[in-house]
């Protein structure tokens, strides 16, 4: 039985909550879950790869994918282990990392090529000042200094830059850093306020300023990227002045993230339970699950009916919308079109 | 000017009229600014933008007639539009103009042309036009009147010299024949140069470009309409106002009664280079996801 199951699935798989950073944006609430054991870590891997099996295969290519981050990943001294299986099973999914780099070092960078990891995401939050001010004092050289050695080792490195109040006009200085220092590529979303980031003052942005930010980061995009480098405009949004296709939440539909006690949230962004993995199938919370269900149905949000790109946008950020308005299925609140209409 | 050589003058007149049409090229192509139709893409106000009234008309009338609104037939080999509802809500203030001109069935032609109906949607849509000749993106009257005085200038100035060189070589037995090439060139080039003529400034034509750019997923969204509810999509007048009325010819039958309608040719609608295709930034490869930027938010927990 098909069971409305998706043609492939992103896993976000945060095996740990332990981080040796505390950045000021973190959506973690500083609440520290115990990490499961080893082999639980297994079973769930287990239930993913024959999740996968189960998909239709009417999808070419690799039907999942699986992006490892924590807390910090490489604070879990059996991560290696994990990426070592996933090597196995290299024709069923992609692996990647998202990891802030401070543990990384040229042994690892090797480990990480053996093992076939398809790209690592680090982070920059802007100037060096800025950076810092974040995610602690040192750490802006520390993550180029990672991003360097990863890109001579050919790694397909990618940044993550997220946006708020603070660094909104800082992109351009987070941009060039990372191409200067060999990423492949940055790409933007906004900061969701969610655990230590809910209590970050003035951090909110008002619908015209995120269009404005949109405007500078086409224009940003325009100036650095070329055929090494790419400033990515593919998420909620950034189609209206970067073009590509709109970008619809695909949270609980071909994405899924798995938390280190197993519970599984639509995506990290998006910290609502749909069940636990441990206790549960991952295939019945799936498929069972009343909220994933829903999520799944891409219903247009009331304030979105008039829209003309309702049918692509589905409603912009869904994260966004639970953590501002406490209703994921709301429109997204820095959605400047809605906003004015 | 008697005591100048022809060749002289020959390539004396070539550079003037060379760096005059440089200079007026320069002059009307100059735009230092970003504004962006993004900001806001109501497919209306751009296709007024991009192509006057008459195209506002017609992306209209394409909206109208997705939403059940206006119904077309054909008796006598004319094509005749009509209202099918006054009840349904248009949400868009130009459809309401539009469908209130509908009391009864005309001719689309006629309609198409109706001085009553274009000097409302004027009206309706002056403050849209000024905020545009504001942000440097259509040429406000007295642009528009500059820019023809010097056109205009540069023209009699050249050929006024070109002719009386022309009537001073007749009158002395000179050769004449190079000249009267040159002067034919102008002409031609001239006229090319005036047929360019538009209401939008380089600003408003990189906006446009721009929007055409980042908006070209819409192409695909005619081609892939295959059924009712994709034909109502509601991003379609957009694709109508930024590519024009030939875009719908990409789908099929789906569209021929507006197509028929507006006798929409292949020009505007999908290049050689075909309909959208292909993959967007924002979708996986079959190698999986990079960047964090696909369908999972990346952005960990680091």
């Amino acid at each position: 039985m098909n069971e409305g199951l998706p043609v492939r699935l992103l896993l976000q798989w945060h095996i740990t909550d332990a981080c040796n950073l505390k950045c000021t944006h973190c959506y973690d609430a500083g609440q520290k879950r115990m990490d499961l054991p080893f082999s639980d870590l297994l079973d769930i891997y287990k239930q993913y790869n024959e999740f996968l099996l189960s998909l239709p295969v009417a999808y070419r290519g690799r039907r999942g994918h699986i992006n490892i981050t924590g807390g910090e990943p490489f604070v879990r001294k059996d991560f290696i282990e994990l990426l070592s299986l996933f090597f196995e099973n290299t024709s069923l999914h992609g692996t990647g990392i998202l990891t802030n780099g401070s543990l990384l070092d040229a042994s690892m960078s090797s480990y990480l090529k053996r093992f076939q990891v398809s790209f690592i995401q680090l982070s920059l939050e802007g100037s060096r000042e800025i950076h810092d001010a974040i995610r602690g004092p040192g750490d802006y050289e520390r993550t180029l200094q990672s991003i360097r050695m990863l890109a001579r080792d050919d790694h397909d490195v990618h940044v993550s830059f997220t946006v708020h109040g603070y660094n909104a006009d800082f992109l351009e200085d987070a941009a060039l850093a990372a191409r200067n220092a060999g990423a492949r590529s940055i790409w933007c979303d906004r900061l969701i306020p969610e655990g230590r980031a809910g209590g970050l003052k003035d951090s909110s942005m008002h619908a015209d300023a995120i269009m404005n930010f949109m405007k500078s980061l086409s224009f940003i995009s325009l100036k650095y990227s070329d055929k090494k480098f790419k400033v990515k405009m593919n998420r909620a949004l950034q189609f209206l002045f970067g073009g590509g296709k709109p970008y619809r939440c695909s949270a609980g539909d071909t994405l899924i993230t798995i938390m280190p006690d197993g519970t599984l949230y639509p995506c990290r962004r998006l910290p609502l339970s749909a069940g636990n993995v441990i206790e549960d199938s991952l295939r019945n919370v799936y498929t069972q699950s009343p909220l994933l269900k829903r999520l799944r149905e891409h219903e247009v949000p009331v304030a979105c009916k008039l829209c003309q790109f309702r049918m692509d946008c589905n409603g912009g950020l869904r994260c966004l919308s639970s953590a501002v308005l406490k209703d994921p299925f709301a429109k997204d609140p820095g959605c400047w079109l809605t906003f004015h209409s | 000017m008697m005591q100048i050589p022809g060749p002289f003058f020959l390539g004396g007149i070539f550079l003037l009229s060379l760096s005059g049409i440089m200079i007026l090229f320069i002059r009307w192509n100059r735009c230092s600014s970003q504004e962006s139709l993004g900001e806001h893409p109501d497919p209306m106000h751009i296709a007024y933008l991009v192509g006057g009234v008459e195209h506002l008309i017609r992306t209209g009338v394409f909206s109208l007639w997705q939403k059940g609104i206006v119904a077309f037939e054909t008796k006598d080999k004319k094509k005749y539009i009509s209202c099918k509802s006054f009840i349904e809500k248009t949400n868009n203030q130009s459809e309401t103009i539009i469908r209130d001109h509908l009391i009864s069935e005309k001719p689309f032609k006629e309609f198409i042309k109706d001085t009553a109906l274009i000097k409302r949607l004027e009206a309706f849509h002056q403050t849209t036009k000024d905020s545009w000749m504001q942000k440097g993106l259509l040429f406000s009257g007295e642009q528009l009147w500059q820019r023809k005085l010097e056109f205009i200038l540069f023209y009699i100035i050249i050929m006024i010299l070109g002719c009386y060189k022309i009537y001073l070589g007749i009158h002395n037995d000179k050769p004449v024949l190079f000249l009267i090439g040159f002067i034919v060139l102008f002409n031609i080039i001239m006229f090319l140069f005036s047929r360019k003529n538009s209401n939008l400034t380089a600003c408003g034509k990189r906006s446009v470009n721009q929007a055409k750019r980042n908006l070209e997923w819409l192409k695909e969204r005619v081609t892939a309409a295959s059924t009712e509810h994709q034909r109502s999509d509601p991003a379609l007048p957009l694709a109508v106002a930024l590519f024009g009325a030939g875009i719908l010819l990409a789908g099929g039958s789906f569209f021929a009664p507006i197509t028929d309608l507006y006798g929409a040719k292949e020009r505007g609608g999908c290049s050689s280079g075909g309909c959208g295709g292909g993959c967007s930034s924002s979708g996986c490869g079959s190698s999986g996801c990079s960047g964090g930027g696909c369908g999972g938010c990346g952005g960990g927990g680091d």
